[in-house]
């Protein structure tokens, strides 16, 4: 078998996760949209993040009860081989989604503000050529990656926040929960679709991360930060913008570092923004290899590289058409942020529960 | 016509051979349409002889095999042992000290007495009564006591005793102890290595003085049977990682392995990298050091580099002065050998990067001089930094290949003179100039010399990367580049350990730590014994 999943440890493991989430999040597409009455972005990132641990940690309770390996097993144990192996594949698809969906963003970012002359397709190639390496590269080495990109990442955005403290002001934060009780509760529902993907990344390589308890634990630590730290963002970029501007801007972190002073009198915009791109192609390329590898499962295959290649070039697919029909891609994103918790939440908190009533196991396996 | 058309014959006469001799069709037929050796089926294993009771007999064998009739180098001294006992001493002219076989071997059994009480362990009586020699031992198998001859050794055979008796009697000249030429410090010891693998064990069993250092002989794997040593400390090293280190070395098949640097390679998992996985120094303090913190170390004869394994990164960067130096002295060597490294590995593409995509992110001085430094330039940028790059290599490898003082002038030549002179003609700019100089100098501060050889590929792959696509390029390649690296691993050690992955240790990685705290070997070779982190 060559899944190329090999072990990590808890710091690299809550690093991967950590950079999937943030960057998942800090880069997510449908920002313009939650902004358009009110900012309560910063508070429902908050709760999306506290909806994503309770699915994800009842799926990791049901596993650990149950003795299974990874959340394949889950879904096999619950469902059957058949109906389990389809949900499983569902939400590797899931998962390559959510893996592109950043990505999206960045090539907009990049062709809209960097390289304006530039075709989109060439700038597309060194984003997904990248992503395809180091996918092929596997778990340990991505983790590892992970663990030394992660650090410097954080502080790169921490420079711009910080360094945009003179100008923040809260009155731009007005009117706090615009759009009512409603709106917030549907922005927190579908930023899970931001969290609880690098948190099933966990799940799938359980066995990478010694084992569905240790991965419950480092999935709940890298959860909790990474929630304050996308919290954090989320309040200085409505400190420094208006809910108007934010709903005409798109992606409004890089405009964050075209304003903050120091950022600019240093000319930090571009070498920052270059920066959180590496880092959001290593967090990207560890969703695409947890779901290449739920796929693998799925289809009982032993090789995880075809599934690899086969689904970076369904997300390069994604990317480029969602890229080109963006308008388009908005709506299609805003119904599936809207009942992504059908195709993605839903099967495994069903699974957790069957998982839980069911008798408990001693035996670590891999159903199916 | 009929001379004509015999020619012609001729020419179409494909069955013939050539009559002039060519080398390509060799006894086994013609190569393949891809050339490539035709696998030869795995031949019987060699049954294990040994040596034979018959004096005549030994001796048969070995003039047939050493070839003494056409080779002088082998001797056989034939000699009675205390009167009454046949004896023949082999020995290898040149490689063997003759005064120490005159006054230890031959002179003591030529007057031993009491040769009648032996019995039937001739070879046993012998070594106790007779011969004079520290390190005298029975060796039964016939190729092994062929081996110890050619390695400089003396066997002895006995008339009526299937065992030789092995001496060793090595005499060959070598160099003495002298200096590291390549890894100089100020402060610690100068000794080096030498090509002797005796002189080098002894060097180091000076500064390791325990009784769990094992020092393991094998053979180099190659047809010329050089030997060399494995050195662990029993009680410490992960055995697990000696097997390993053994199990490589033994793997080794080719025709010849001359130097530690060959051995590295055939035993490296990444022998395509240009990354080495193993460290290699000339220093005894060095090797002594990695021996005490529980790694394996391999001495080869005939070659005064040391090889280390396992390796990481840090353990590459780091140079053999900084545990010699107070600390805050030796953590700012350590942070301005890690800013040179990075400095020599980036700046080229970093420049060709701004230069060339994102000029509005340098300044309006800084892109003034650029502009009126290229003005008459007619190469493009990164052709022309890949070709001053390219150039500083050449004067490099030009400065190490001509002999003593003249290197230097080389290097002085080929900086200054060919540097000015390439301005002067407009073929460089002093921008380029001064950045590939800057790299150049960062690229020295690199402690491991194989080391900074791999920077320079990184470095042209980086500068081609971001010509391509500018910062993307740039950032995309270092980001597939750093990928890549934390996948190598050593012996089974990450590469980036204790940094990615963390171990349990808590020291600093790129700075020095305490010394005081320095009690336990690094932990990501999962020592054993008392000594475990």
């Amino acid at each position: 078998m060559n899944l190329r999943e090999g072990r990590i440890g808890n710091q690299e493991a809550v690093a991967v996760t950590m950079l999937a989430a943030v960057l998942n999040t800090v880069f997510v597409t449908e920002g313009q949209r939650l902004y358009h009455s009110g900012n309560q972005t910063y508070l429902s990132v908050m709760a999306s993040a506290a909806l994503s641990l309770i699915v994800f940690l009842l799926a990791a309770r049901a596993m650990a009860h149950r003795g299974l390996a990874d959340l394949n097993g889950l879904m096999n144990d619950s469902f059957g081989r058949t109906v389990g192996s389809i949900l499983g594949a569902g939400i590797a698809l899931l998962l390559v989604i959510s893996a592109a969906m950043p990505l999206i963003r960045v090539l907009y970012v990049l062709h809209r503000y960097i390289y304006v002359d530039a075709g989109r397709e060439v700038i597309a190639v060194y984003l997904l050529a990248a992503l395809l390496i180091l996918t092929l590269f596997g778990w340990e080495s991505l983790g590892r990656l992970a663990k030394l990109c992660l650090f410097p990442t954080l502080a790169a955005f921490l420079v711009v926040l910080l360094s945009g403290i003179p100008d923040y002001a809260p009155y731009r934060l007005y009117p706090l929960l615009g759009g009512g009780t409603e709106k917030f509760l549907r922005a927190s529902l579908s930023g899970v679709f931001s969290f609880l993907p690098p948190l099933l990344m966990l799940l799938i390589c359980a066995r990478g991360v010694h084992g569905p308890e240790n991965a419950a634990r480092l999935g709940a630590i890298a959860l909790l930060f990474s929630g304050i730290f996308c919290m954090l963002v989320q309040l200085c970029l409505g400190l420094m913008f208006t809910t108007e501007e934010l709903s005409r801007i798109y992606s409004p972190i890089y405009r964050l570092t075209m304003v903050v002073r120091f950022a600019q009198s240093m000319r930090l915009d571009k070498i920052l923004l270059f920066f959180w791109i590496a880092a959001a192609l290593a967090g990207m390329a560890a969703l695409l290899y947890a779901a290449s590898l739920q796929m693998t499962r799925s289809l009982r295959l032993k090789d995880v590289r075809p599934a690899v290649a086969a689904l970076t070039g369904l997300g390069a697919t994604i990317t480029l058409f969602g890229h080109y029909n963006i308008d388009w891609f908005e709506k299609a994103m805003e119904l599936l942020l809207q009942y992504q918790w059908l195709g993605l939440a839903a099967p495994i908190l069903t699974a957790s529960i069957v998982g839980l009533c069911r008798r408990e196991s001693k035996l670590c396996k891999s159903v199916g | 016509m009929e001379k004509k058309s015999k020619k012609l014959h001729e020419y179409l006469d494909f069955d013939v051979p050539p009559s002039s001799f060519e080398l390509l069709e060799t006894e086994s037929g013609a190569p393949g349409l891809f050339g490539g050796w035709k696998d030869l089926p795995p031949g019987p294993e060699e049954p294990l002889r040994f040596v034979s009771p018959s004096l005549q007999e030994n001796e048969r064998r070995l003039r047939q095999e050493c070839r003494s009739e056409i080779n002088p180098d082998v001797i056989f001294r034939r000699f009675m042992i205390g009167g009454s006992l046949p004896a023949m001493a082999v020995f290898m002219d040149g490689l063997s000290d003759a005064k120490m076989i005159s006054d230890f071997i031959l002179r003591q059994g030529m007057n031993a007495v009491g040769i009648e009480k032996a019995g039937g362990n001739l070879t046993g009586f012998v070594i106790e009564h007779v011969i004079a020699m520290q390190d005298a031992s029975p060796e039964r198998d016939f190729d092994e006591a062929k081996r110890a001859i050619l390695e400089g050794r003396t066997a002895v055979f006995l008339e009526g005793d299937d065992r030789a008796i092995v001496m060793d009697t090595r005499g060959f000249p070598t160099r003495s102890v002298g200096e590291a030429q390549n890894e100089t410090v100020v402060l610690g010891p100068r000794e080096a290595f030498t090509e002797s693998i005796r002189t080098n064990i002894s060097l180091i069993r000076r500064i390791v003085r325990v009784d769990d250092l094992v020092c393991e002989f094998r053979s180099a794997g190659g047809r010329n049977n050089v030997r060399l040593a494995v050195l662990y400390r029993e009680s410490v090293a992960n055995r697990t990682l000696v097997n390993e280190v053994k199990r490589r070395l033994a793997k080794i098949d080719t025709l010849m392995v001359l130097a530690t640097g060959m051995l590295d390679q055939l035993s490296e998992e990444h022998s395509l990298s240009p990354i080495p996985q193993t460290l290699s120094t000339e220093r005894p303090d060095r090797a002594a050091a990695a021996l005490m913190q529980g790694q394996v170390t391999v001495l080869f004869d005939g070659s005064p580099i040391a090889s280390i394994m396992p390796v990481t990164l840090f353990a590459l960067m780091s140079s053999p002065e900084d545990i010699y130096l107070r600390r805050p002295l030796g953590a700012f060597m350590r942070v301005a050998r890690y800013f040179g490294a990075f400095v020599s590995i980036l700046l080229p593409p970093l420049f060709v990067a701004l230069a060339l995509h994102h000029q509005g992110m340098l300044s309006s001085e800084i892109l003034a001089t650029v502009i009126s430094s290229r003005q008459m330039v007619y190469l493009p940028l990164p052709l022309e930094m890949i070709l001053m790059q390219v150039l500083f290599q050449l004067i490099r490898q030009a400065g190490l290949s001509v002999p003593g003082a003249l290197g230097q002038s080389v290097g002085i030549i080929g900086g200054l003179i060919m540097g000015q002179a390439a301005v002067s003609a407009n073929i460089v700019s002093t921008v380029v100039l001064i950045v590939v100089a800057l790299s150049g100098l960062g690229n020295f501060t690199i402690a491991d010399y194989r080391l900074q050889m791999a920077a320079f590929y990184f470095r042209l792959a980086l500068t081609l990367a971001s010509w391509a696509g500018g910062l993307l390029g740039l950032s995309t390649a270092l980001l597939c580049t750093l990928a890549w690296l934390v996948s190598i691993k050593s012996y089974g050690v990450p590469f980036f350990a204790p940094a990615a992955p963390k171990t349990y240790a808590k020291g600093p990685v790129i700075l020095r730590g305490k010394l005081q705290q320095h009690r336990r070997p690094p932990d990501y070779t999962n020592t054993v014994g008392k000594e475990q982190a």
